[in-house]
């Protein structure tokens, strides 16, 4: 024990003790190393544009704070290959390497007149410096709250880069970094530079103007004005939001736009902001003059403007959001899910009973007898919110029947722009732009091609289900604030289908059955249609069979009679004549029974089908496929009395009879087979005395009752992947106003063969992706049209020389390029520019456009952003020093005001750098 | 969802977890060019002289293994009569194989393949693959299509091509093998394009969504 006791004893024998802030020296001192940052940094040339990045973030801690150390560093803001990204050193060390010593980077920097308002970087414009280590605190807690902690910090670090000889500049945030108070330092040994801000949520108003903040900046130095200074050197720039007066915009409803899918904005146009930043590049002090009662800024001598298109919307969306919008998760909850259509329209519709003779013969209470003759409404139809010449008008359209009176659907019409303009009065000129506008937003190309870019599972375009795709996503536009307009068409075109229905009129375009390659509303529409023709082809047989039987004449072969003949109607269901005789018989011909039509089936009627198939064995799968084939032979007896098997498989199944041999084939006789067992059980029955195996009337009914009962969510369902596809066939009408670019091409290629998955696969996920992609497609064209009617309009009222063509489409390109560039691109990109010079044709389209002539003296003076850079190269503290560059840059907002200070001092003060 | 790449088995609305990827296959030609006895020899390895002309369609279910992934095949036969022609077309669709087969003992068989392939074009999926099959050639005395003819329309048509015999067990396993494999790669190809789309035969965990009862109309 004694012996643990003595070797768990140990010695203390070193006395230090390492505080926090010496942790923290040690460890920032570590990353200087480990960035070699220990002599002259290289100069930047100019020719490059460079933004400034984060290229390493480390972690200090001092005590229980955790500090985030970051390098900022400059890259090349363009991706040309060409521009290296090698730093390169300034040519004047190149040449004069031996006379002098290599300058100070930080003071080179600042004092680099370039670093004006064409850089885009925003601490690069603050301080004018490309080369940096920020310090920030990690988290909210461990902020330095004020400037002590600060300087205590900066003393430190001052310590360390003097120590390590490093040059590059050092900042550290007070507070919260988006208050942007900062505090930097940055020294070759021998001159140094201290950089400060100030941001003040209101500045002194003696200090908002450039006369103003140039005395500010000089008493900052402490310098008083003389004439034997350098002058200041100044740069500007002024940000004007201009409103634009027109943006309200009205759909224009027109017969020639009716049936076509609706695009352009909902309500109003994409823009109603116009931004110009005119900025005056560096002139010198004196030159121009600002002060609380006059400005020479005037907007439209600056050296140049950036522009940019901003709306106040919070959305931009346009009408195919509106359509498509639908399917999405939190619309499709809001819909009630227990209601169909009919009782959505609640009291503006009363369901007819369906004539029924016993139901006229209950009557439950008293109440319900009425005496005399009461009045039974006429119109049994839907009573509003659509107007009925208008819902006409719409049926008349889903069924491709002849509108007979297009002035009464103009005047319709003409009623609902009325409406919507009631609200607000416009002016003719407005109206004239309003209408112009609609035409280019409704853009209808009579030589669109509009085929398909892929094989997509929705209805074919000329169908009905097409038509009836877009009426329903048109009516919901059109009436947008009556929610009961699409289940008020859609109960009509229901009233419409069923009084179609029981006339056996067309309904649906069908061609050679069923079309899989549709969706399952498109099917369900083929599928009453064969419905219509089986029971048009049965009242045919029924009525022909009818006169067969009436008729006591014999029915005497003709002579000339061959197979291609076609017989009359006869009671043996005799088609034609098969060409061969009866094999045991052979002097009697054998004929081709009229036959049943197999039952057609929807995908969903095969799936059902299959189902049940899987569940059944091999035996009975057979048994429930084998009614068309007993139905054969009970017309093929009919018709042909005394035929055998053999001549049965003659006509149905020629392969497994040998004409020559007069042998059946081998599979056709397996012992009892099911061939050879249904022939011997089937009895002569000619069709039209058979049980139907297509029962048209109970599918009909079937579909029809679906279509009554179903839920607006439904009909949307079944619209949901014809809307899609007339959709992406809009954008690309809508788009062929204007050339289209390969790239935007592709990616529309690849967009519908995604819509061709989702139609088919039924995904939400890709349905949910071209919704996106058609919303943003069609905001960009909204976009691009009103940029273009604006021009338009501009060049009216400019005088000459105007701009160009090509100047006006690539000004729209790139305000388009900003406008996407700030609503949908998150990547870190900088946001792409569009500079222009005033008094260019392009530059005075602007000013017409933001009727900048009307702008005010008191307005310019008080521009919505100004901003100041100031650069003094100059002695300091004292005549007899070095001079050298100080630089102010102000940045004067309403709300905001912000001065960065970039101060230079040829002596070293600080006490470190003796150390 | 795909119908094709949809499980249905046993249990109806269960997926049924004892495979990855589920193909739906097809077999056409004329009547009596040997599509039923090729698939059982195929599925149970058997042989008959002759079986019962197929009524309708009908179908059978193997599952093999490629690589690590199991494949279920559910291999539809259909009848070659014209009569059953609108019942088999309509299960053109999802079908992501066709084995579109021809008797090298009769030349009608094989001059119909062209008309096949038009169906197939007509009432299919885009991407559907497809193999030429010449059944019978074990029956060479009385072959009247050569090898060659065979081939030869096979090029002409962009498919792959087989000479089988069900009754001798000829090919018939390299047939399903290669249809399964061209699938597989124009599935990988796809993914490859784009990795949006999905392949039609839907990988399980894509938890196949069910239609409402109501879409369905089981009329």
């Amino acid at each position: 024990m004694a012996e643990i006791e003595e070797n768990t004893v140990f010695e203390i024998n070193d006395f230090t003790i390492v505080t926090d802030m010496e942790h923290f020296g040690a460890a920032f001192e570590g990353i200087l190393q480990k960035y070699e940052f220990s002599s002259r940094r290289p100069c930047l040339s100019n020719d490059v544009k460079y933004r400034l990045i984060v290229t390493d973030t480390n972690m200090i801690s001092i005590g229980e704070n955790k500090l985030r150390i970051e390098l900022l560093q400059p890259v090349p803001a363009s991706s040309n290959p060409s521009n290296d990204v090698e730093f390169v050193e300034a040519p004047k060390d190149e040449i004069e390497e031996d006379a002098h010593v290599i300058p100070f980077t930080v003071a080179e920097e600042v004092a680099n007149l370039k670093h004006g308002f064409e850089v885009t970087d925003s601490f690069l414009l603050k301080f004018g410096i490309r080369e940096c280590i920020i310090i920030s605190p990690n988290d909210s807690s461990g902020t330095f709250t004020d400037e002590n902690q600060v300087n205590t910090v900066m003393g430190n670090i001052k310590t360390i880069l003097h120590s390590s000889r490093c040059e590059v500049p050092v900042f550290c945030y007070i507070k919260d970094q988006s208050l942007d108070m900062i505090s930097g330092y940055a020294s070759d040994g021998n001159s140094t530079y201290n950089f400060s801000s100030v941001v003040l949520r209101n500045i002194n108003r003696r200090h908002c103007s450039m006369t103003d903040l140039l005395y500010l900046f000089k008493e900052h130095l402490g310098a008083s004005i003389s004439a034997f200074h350098e002058e200041v050197r100044m740069s500007s720039r002024f940000t004007h939001v201009v409103p634009l007066k027109q943006s309200k915009y009205f759909r224009n409803h027109t017969v020639e736009t009716f049936g076509l899918l609706a695009t352009g904005p909902t309500s109003s146009l994409p823009f109603d902001i116009l931004e110009i930043a005119a900025t005056w590049r560096f002139f010198r002090e004196n030159s121009l003059t600002e002060n609380h009662s006059h400005s020479d800024f005037d907007i439209n001598y600056s050296s140049y403007w950036n522009i940019k298109m901003k709306s106040t919307k919070s959305s931009l969306l346009g009408v195919l959001d509106e359509i498509l919008g639908v399917y999405r998760e939190d619309t499709r909850k809001a819909i009630r899910s227990d209601l169909n259509c009919a009782l959505i329209l609640g009291k503006h519709y009363t369901q007819k009973e369906l004539p029924n003779a016993f139901q006229k013969l209950t009557i439950n209470s008293a109440s319900e007898v009425k005496i005399g003759k009461h009045a039974e409404t006429e119109d049994s139809g839907t009573n509003g919110p659509m107007p009925p010449a208008l819902m006409k008008s719409w049926v008349n359209f889903i069924f491709n029947e002849a509108e007979s009176d297009n002035e009464s659907l103009a005047h319709e019409l003409n009623m609902l722009n009325a409406a919507s303009m009631s609200e607000n009065q416009l002016s003719d000129d407005e109206l004239v732009n309003n209408v112009k506008l609609d035409t280019l937003f409704n853009y209808k190309n009579p030589k669109s091609a509009n085929t398909f870019l892929a094989p997509y599972k929705c209805a074919k375009k000329s169908t009905v289900t097409w038509r009836l795709a877009i009426a329903l996503a048109n009516a919901r536009v059109f009436m947008s604030d009556q929610p009961r307009a699409e289940p008020q068409l859609w109960v009509e075109f229901l009233l419409k289908l069923r009084e179609k229905y029981e006339k056996m009129e067309t309904v649906e375009k069908v061609y050679n059955g069923i079309d899989h390659l549709q969706c399952s509303f498109s099917q369900k529409m083929q599928m009453l249609q064969l419905c219509i023709d089986a029971r048009q082809k049965r009242h045919r047989m029924l009525d022909s069979a009818h006169s067969a039987n009436n008729s006591d004449e014999f029915f005497d072969a003709n002579e000339s009679f061959n197979a291609e003949t076609i017989l009359e109607p006869n009671n043996e269901g005799r088609l034609k004549l098969f060409g061969l005789n009866l094999v045991e018989i052979p002097d009697v011909p054998m004929y081709i029974p009229v036959t049943q039509d197999a039952c057609p089936l929807t995908d969903e009627m095969i799936d059902a089908r299959n189902e049940h198939l899987f569940s059944l064995d091999e035996e009975d799968r057979v048994h429930l496929q084998m009614e068309l084939v007993k139905s054969d032979m009970q017309s093929f007896k009919a018709a042909n009395a005394g035929a055998v098997f053999a001549d049965f498989l003659r006509w149905h199944s020629p392969k497994d009879y040998d004409e020559k041999t007069n042998t059946i084939s081998e599979r056709m006789l397996i012992s009892n087979n099911v061939w050879v067992r249904s022939w011997e059980a089937a009895l002569p029955i000619p069709v039209a005395n058979q049980a139907r195996i297509f029962n048209d009337t109970k599918i009909a009914e079937e579909i029809l009752e679906i279509f009554n009962n179903a839920t607006l969510d439904q009909v949307r369902e079944w619209m949901k992947p014809t809307v899609f596809a007339a959709t992406l066939e809009r954008l690309t009408e809508i788009e062929s106003s204007y050339g289209v670019s390969e790239e935007k091409q592709k990616q529309r290629t690849k967009t519908a063969k995604i819509l061709a998955n989702a139609t088919l696969n039924n995904t939400p996920m890709d349905y949910n992706e071209i919704s996106k992609y058609c919303s943003q497609i069609e905001m960009i064209h909204n976009m691009k049209v009103h940029l273009m009617q604006l021009f338009e309009n501009a060049r009216e009222k400019m005088h000459p020389p105007y701009p160009s063509e090509t100047d006006v489409q690539s000004a729209i390109k790139q305000l388009v390029n900003i406008a996407v560039h700030n609503l949908w691109d998150n990547s870190t990109d900088e946001e792409p520019t569009f500079v222009i010079k005033p008094q260019d044709p392009i530059g005075r389209a602007i000013a017409v456009i933001g009727k900048l002539d009307e702008l005010t003296e008191q307005q310019l003076i008080n521009g919505h952003r100004k901003e100041y850079i100031f650069n003094w190269k100059h002695s300091c503290p004292s005549t007899t020093t070095i001079p050298m560059t100080h630089r102010m840059y102000a940045d004067l907002r309403s709300d905001k005001h912000s001065l960065y200070f970039s101060m230079a001092n040829d002596c070293n003060f600080s006490n470190s750098s003796y150390l | 969802m795909a119908a094709g790449g949809q499980p249905q088995g046993a249990t109806p609305g269960q997926p049924d977890q004892n495979f990855d990827y589920m193909f739906k296959l097809l077999i056409i030609g004329n009547s009596s060019v040997g599509k039923t006895s090729f698939l059982f020899r195929y599925c149970d390895d058997s042989f008959t002289s002759a079986f019962v002309s197929t009524v309708g369609i009908d179908f059978k279910v193997k599952t093999v293994f490629r690589g690590d992934k199991r494949v279920k095949l559910q291999i539809w036969d259909t009848a070659g009569q014209e009569r059953y022609r609108t019942i088999t077309t309509a299960y053109y669709r999802g079908a992501m194989g066709f084995i579109l087969m021809y008797d090298i003992t009769n030349e009608e068989s094989f001059n119909s393949v062209q008309d096949w392939c038009t169906q197939i074009k007509t009432y299919s999926w885009e991407n559907a693959q497809v193999v030429l099959v010449g059944n019978k050639c074990d029956m060479d005395s009385e072959r009247v299509v050569s090898m060659d003819r065979g081939r030869q329309l096979a090029d002409q048509l962009g498919l792959e091509f087989f000479e089988t015999s069900a009754k001798e067990n000829i090919n018939v396993k390299a047939v399903f093998e290669k249809l399964v494999e061209i699938i597989c790669d124009k599935m990988a190809e796809s993914l490859d394009k784009d990795p949006q789309q999905q392949p039609k035969g839907q990988k399980l965990e894509a938890n196949p969504t069910q239609k409402p009862a109501q879409q369905q109309c089981n009329c």
